[in-house]
């Protein structure tokens, strides 16, 4: 699917109106006023594009948003409050692990090694536990985008002009990243109309999308009929991602809490270097052993946990199964589709308008 | 005429009137719907169960692509709180015990409690006192949903709130009454407040979270434990009077009875051969070796017993007598075909032991066709050939004891669940995991020492640990103490409750009894021998144990019978009579398996005759008896410390006699002799070879080390000192106990290398481990003890400590809020009039 690059079609941003300095790195400074899709980058370099917006909100929320929040600043918005809030995500983590592991110093060698054991699976669960969540996610918003053509997590830049809050009166613009779709509300819809400039129609986009969803081609309003569809999607996939992420998350945190991970191959960060082929391959093997220790597998008679985690698994499982099955199907009956699909107003007769 | 159309439309249409209330001269907007929900720091719960059925309902909605931002926003926090619930579930499945298991949900629970308490407790309510302003106050929007007042702050719905509540905030903002635009400049600050407040929630709860759980976990721990403990006294007590099963076990044991009648339909039709009664012994031995050993001896004589008299002749039985013959005869095939022909007209017969030669000479006769010698050859290798498939066919099918083995699987299964009913009680009482009533009770005792002798840590830092001479200094600083005389009391009371909850007479009557009734049953079914298994009615093995060379009463330890077993496998005769022998007097089917003989002999010798009850008893008396032996030998620990204190033990030193009432103990010897028992007491073990070497070897340390455990354990001559009369003679009775078990034999028997004085290898006492019976020394547990308690005290102090340097943080922190620019007021007074 090719679409131009979105621009916001509100004619007043066009007009400029600069509050404040404006910054040197001025080479896109007309598209750096409006807020825009960031199709191409993202199409190019979806990882580094990823990267690139999550360092700027980490940096952001370690830097600017307290400081503009503990002053109370007039520009601090819900959108830095939502970001400041992978803060405590990844401070609480590092403190799950500490209260198993820190203050070894002070504890005998043999009560150190029993909690280091539990504090080690402790960070393998959260870190098992974000690489679940993020990676769940793709099995039902994949699908989605290669049948319907609609990627929920296209990433939005957005242009704040900020007012003078008394500290800051010079650089008033701020950026926000957030995704096209993040609200079923008020999608950015404006974004994915094509512009002049592109050559391409207008509605290239909403075509695409249209034909892709079994409407027909060369729809005179695509857009009109396309948009409430996308809302309902976009609502479907993101019930069901949702649901089914954290069961997968419970499930990765499970298998971080078997006894296969209670051994080491190398020491520390130092033995790692030395041996990373040795210590990759190891954790491998730590990991297929944990997962059978989790579902039970080879186990002659089935123990309560053996039953729980295959459970566990398979509701995450068959959650992701529904929401593949939801999100893919048209679950309207043949009459709804016809109705929904006859527009009310039949555009070939004449029409006189009173 | 498209006009007139129009115009006629215009004319009759009605105005639309706007819904005006009060005056109809100025249009105002509808009132909203929403409203604010009261200020409180705890929310009503009638509300939370609300929301929660909302949220369930989002699932759906959203699942038909009709859900809204707040619903679809409401559904992560729903939904992150199910998946912890349902990992919480599964930890739950996979730890062991009750307590660990209880709190897997206690930090579920405590985690997410933290989550919310945290900003209500250290943020929101310090702010709301000090500055009026609730920065997560609560409304209702026109849509019916509830949202915080200040989550987006830029756009904050104040029209919602009340102008007397946005008053009463100015005041205590401190905003004077006469500043112009006040509501703005209240408006402004309270988002402000908001805003910092917020602010410092996300910066906070990351540390705080964890550490509040955490701290929440170490405080409800030992009260869960306790609680849990209770209720399995008092759920297992009831079991055991009732003679009751909890639901759980009559769920398994309906179904252990359903598959042991599926399990002897399935082999019904099947041969009541050897594999399969090594198939049924194990199945329903209960997993115990010896039992199944037993059961396999008993079910080959029920075999034996319904073994076929008859077997009938039919064309299959015949087809393999032929088929062998011809095999070993060299039969022509012709004439194996046309016998064959004949045979089937022969019709069916029955074969029995008496018709087998009969019916060989018939079968030779028609076979060798009238030639005598052949017939004579062949009638040998159809008798062979008969024999040998009426004896395979005699054997009976299973369903010929089906009935026996119904009765004995429903035993079998009945017993696992009474025993099931014992293993529950002891498993509160006396295994050795954590949360039993003896660990509770242990630790009891063992911390109060620790107490009363001033161990107990009080400062944190370093890794150094006790060293054994501190716990002597500190002995001897308790006994010359005030508080001596109130702890040994106290300490008296602790083992009076301990006797008084450990009395295991009714509960090893009612073993005997099940076992009795259970025994009783088996031998109904015709089970005898496996009765007799496992109530413990021992075989004699007298003959056996003389067999292989043992004298008539003597002591056979498990080395000495590994020596003689050594002997006798070397010996291929006798390797058969001892097996024979054995064979003959307990019925036990060993053949030519000495690893079986080895094993049952073991059993015997070890007293441990394959009954799980027994083996679960003799593990509950010596837990009991460790425990208390423990007790008593802290007691005398105290006894002999205040003897030396006040100088009874040098006077019962200096009079004592020695080398058969021949001598005394010189004054050196004296001191020798004191510190000696000073050292045996508090650890005994010799410290080191040379010690050893004294004591064992030269003549004035034997007489110190005889002297020494006369003072200690001969309570006729030297009584204990402290305690109640009911405690002296407790300590009597132990004394003597270990006196003629452990003491009187270390005379005779030359120290090990390297092994504990008070834990050598006495041969004879079968089942009971010396440990056991001496209990263990002070300076072990005290020094565990302290250990542990150093650790969790420790670990407190830190996060402890931690968690406070954040709440001092953040409530310090939150002092700052909520001020306010007066200069820029009156700025503002200038530009916005």
């Amino acid at each position: 699917m090719i679409y131009s690059i979105g621009t916001q079609q509100n004619s007043a941003v066009n007009e400029k109106i600069a509050f404040g300095k404006r910054k040197a790195k001025d080479k896109q400074a007309s598209l750096d006023e409006h807020d825009h899709l960031m199709l191409e980058e993202y199409k190019k370099h979806p990882v580094s594009t990823k990267f690139n917006i999550a360092y700027d909100k980490l940096t952001n929320a370690l830097t600017t948003y307290p400081a503009k929040g503990f002053r109370g600043s007039v520009n601090s918005n819900f959108y830095e409050f939502l970001t400041m809030g992978t803060i405590p995500y990844l401070v609480g983590s590092g403190m799950l692990m500490a209260v198993f592991g820190l203050a070894g110093k002070f504890f005998d060698a043999k009560s150190m090694a029993a909690s280091a054991k539990t504090s080690k699976k402790m960070a393998l669960g959260v870190l098992f536990y974000g690489i679940a969540k993020t990676l769940s996610k793709k099995l039902i918003e994949t699908p989605v985008k290669l049948k319907y053509g609609v990627d929920v997590n296209l990433p939005v830049k957005r242009v704040i002009n900020e007012v003078p809050d008394g500290t800051n009166n010079d650089d008033l613009v701020s950026y926000e990243y957030h995704k096209a779709f993040e609200s079923v509300d008020f999608p950015r819809f404006d974004l994915l109309y094509s512009s002049p400039e592109s050559g391409k129609p207008q509605n290239s986009y909403y075509d695409m999308v249209a034909k892709k969803m079994g409407l027909g081609e060369n729809l005179k309003d695509s857009d009109q009929q396309v948009k409430p569809k996308i809302r309902e999607l976009v609502t479907k996939t993101r019930t069901f991602t949702t649901l089914s992420s954290y069961l997968w998350a419970a499930s990765a945190v499970g298998i971080a809490m078997q006894k296969p991970w209670e051994t080491s191959a190398v020491k520390g960060l130092k033995g790692f270097v030395k041996a990373p082929v040795k210590a990759v391959k190891y954790f491998g093997s730590q990991f297929g052993r944990s997962f059978k220790e989790f579902l039970g597998i080879g186990e002659k008679t089935l123990k309560t946990k053996h039953i729980a985690g295959r459970a566990l698994l398979g509701l995450a499982v068959a959650t992701t199964v529904i929401g593949n099955i939801v999100t893919l199907s048209d679950s309207k009956t043949k009459k709804a589709k016809k109705a929904a699909a006859t527009p009310l107003i039949n555009n070939d007769k004449t029409k006189v308008v009173c | 005429m498209s006009n007139n159309f129009v115009n006629n439309f215009i004319n009759q249409a009605k105005p639309i009137i706007p819904n005006i209330k009060g005056n109809k001269e100025i249009a105002t907007p509808v009132p909203s719907d929403g409203y604010m929900l009261p200020s409180r720091i705890f929310g009503s719960p009638k509300r939370a169960l609300k929301n929660l059925k909302n949220d369930v309902v989002t699932i759906k909605k959203g699942a038909q692509g009709k859900a809204n931002d707040h619903e679809l926003g409401r559904l992560n926090d729903l939904a992150m709180k199910a998946g912890s619930l349902l990992l919480a579930a599964y930890l739950f499945s996979t730890k062991p015990f009750k307590t660990s298991k209880a709190m897997e949900f206690v930090g579920f629970g405590s985690f997410f409690a933290s989550m919310a308490l945290w900003p209500k407790l250290f943020i929101q309510a310090p702010i709301k006192a000090r500055t009026g302003v609730d920065i997560h106050r609560k409304y209702v929007d026109s849509f019916g949903r509830e949202k915080m007042f200040f989550q987006d702050p830029q756009y904050v719905p104040w029209s919602l709130m009340s102008q007397a509540e946005i008053d009463k905030m100015g005041d205590k903002l401190k905003i004077s009454k006469d500043t112009p635009n006040r509501n703005a400049v209240i408006q402004d600050t309270a988002r402000k407040t908001a805003v910092q407040g917020n602010t410092l929630w996300m910066y906070t709860a990351g540390f705080a979270t964890p550490l509040m759980s955490a701290l929440i976990c170490n405080f409800a721990e030992p009260k869960i434990d306790g609680l849990i403990l209770n209720s399995n006294l008092k759920s297992t007590q009831k079991h055991l009077e009732n003679s009751s099963l909890t639901l759980l076990q009559r769920i398994k044991h309906g179904f252990e009875l359903r598959q042991g009648q599926k399990f002897i339909k399935s082999l019904a039709d099947k041969p009541l051969d050897s594999k399969t009664i090594s198939e049924i012994a194990q199945k329903f031995g209960n997993d115990n070796l010896s039992v199944s050993q037993t059961l396999e001896s008993s079910l080959q004589r029920l075999a034996k017993e319904a073994r076929l008299n008859s077997v009938p002749m039919n064309k299959n039985n015949l087809g393999e007598v032929i088929s062998k013959v011809a095999q070993r005869a060299k039969l022509p095939s012709d004439v194996a075909f046309e016998l064959e022909d004949v045979v089937t007209k022969l019709g069916t017969r029955e074969i029995s032991s008496a018709t087998l030669s009969d019916i060989a000479d018939k079968l030779a006769g028609m076979a060798a066709k009238g030639n005598k010698f052949q017939q004579k050859k062949l009638t040998g290798a159809f008798t062979e050939a008969l024999t040998e498939v009426f004896e395979a066919q005699r054997v009976p099918k299973t369903s010929a004891v089906a009935d026996k083995l119904t009765n004995l699987s429903q035993v079998m299964a009945n017993l696992k669940a009474k025993t099931g009913i014992f293993d529950r009680f002891f498993a509160a009482r006396t295994k050795a995991t954590p949360g039993t009533l003896l660990g509770k009770q242990y630790t009891g005792f063992s911390q109060e020492v620790i107490e009363a002798l001033g161990l107990k840590p009080t400062l944190f830092g370093g890794k150094k640990l006790l060293s054994d001479d501190e716990v002597i200094r500190h002995i001897e600083q308790f006994v010359e103490s005030d508080k001596f005389d109130s702890t040994i009391k106290s300490l008296d009371g602790r083992i009076e409750t301990f006797h008084r909850d450990f009395d295991t007479t009714s509960v090893f009557k009612k073993m005997k009894e099940t076992l009795s009734q259970a025994g009783e049953h088996m031998r109904g079914a015709g089970f005898g021998e496996v009765a007799d298994k496992m109530t413990g009615a021992q075989p004699s093995l007298t003959r056996t144990l003389r067999a292989l060379g043992f004298k008539e009463g003597e002591e056979v330890s498990r080395d000495a019978l590994a020596k003689a077993f050594r002997d006798v496998l070397g010996n291929d005769q006798k390797k058969m009579s001892v097996s024979g022998i054995f064979e003959r007097e307990t019925g036990i089917q060993i053949g030519d398996n000495m690893d079986k003989l080895k094993r049952s002999i073991e059993d015997f010798v070890s007293g441990q005759p394959g009954s799980s009850m027994r083996a679960m008893r003799t593990e509950a008396e010596e837990r009991i008896l460790g425990a208390q032996s423990s007790f008593y030998r802290t007691i005398q620990t105290f006894d002999i410390f205040k003897k030396i204190k006040n100088g009874t033990l040098r006077t019962q030193l200096e009079n004592i006699s020695v080398d058969g009432q021949a001598a005394r103990l010189t004054p050196e010897e004296v001191n020798e002799a004191i510190d000696y028992a000073k050292k045996f007491i508090t650890k005994g073990t010799i410290v080191d070879h040379s010690d050893k070497a004294r004591y064992m070897n030269t003549q004035s340390g034997k007489r110190i080390h005889d002297a020494v455990m006369r003072v200690l354990f001969d309570d006729g001559e030297f009584p204990t000192e402290i305690g109640s009369p009911a405690l002296k003679s407790r300590m009597r009775a132990y004394k003597s106990e270990v006196k003629s078990k452990i003491v009187d034999i270390m005379h005779s028997v030359e120290a090990p290398h390297n092994q504990r004085w008070m834990s050598e290898t006495v041969e004879h006492m079968q089942g009971i481990t010396k440990h056991n019976l001496v209990g263990e020394p002070i300076v072990d547990s005290v020094k565990n003890g302290v250990q542990n308690m150093k650790n969790s005290n420790k670990w407190l102090k830190i996060f402890g400590t931690a968690f406070l340097a954040l709440v001092g943080i953040t409530l310090i922190a939150g002092t700052q809020f909520g001020k306010h620019n007066k200069k820029a007021e009156k700025e503002g007074e200038k530009t916005n009039g």
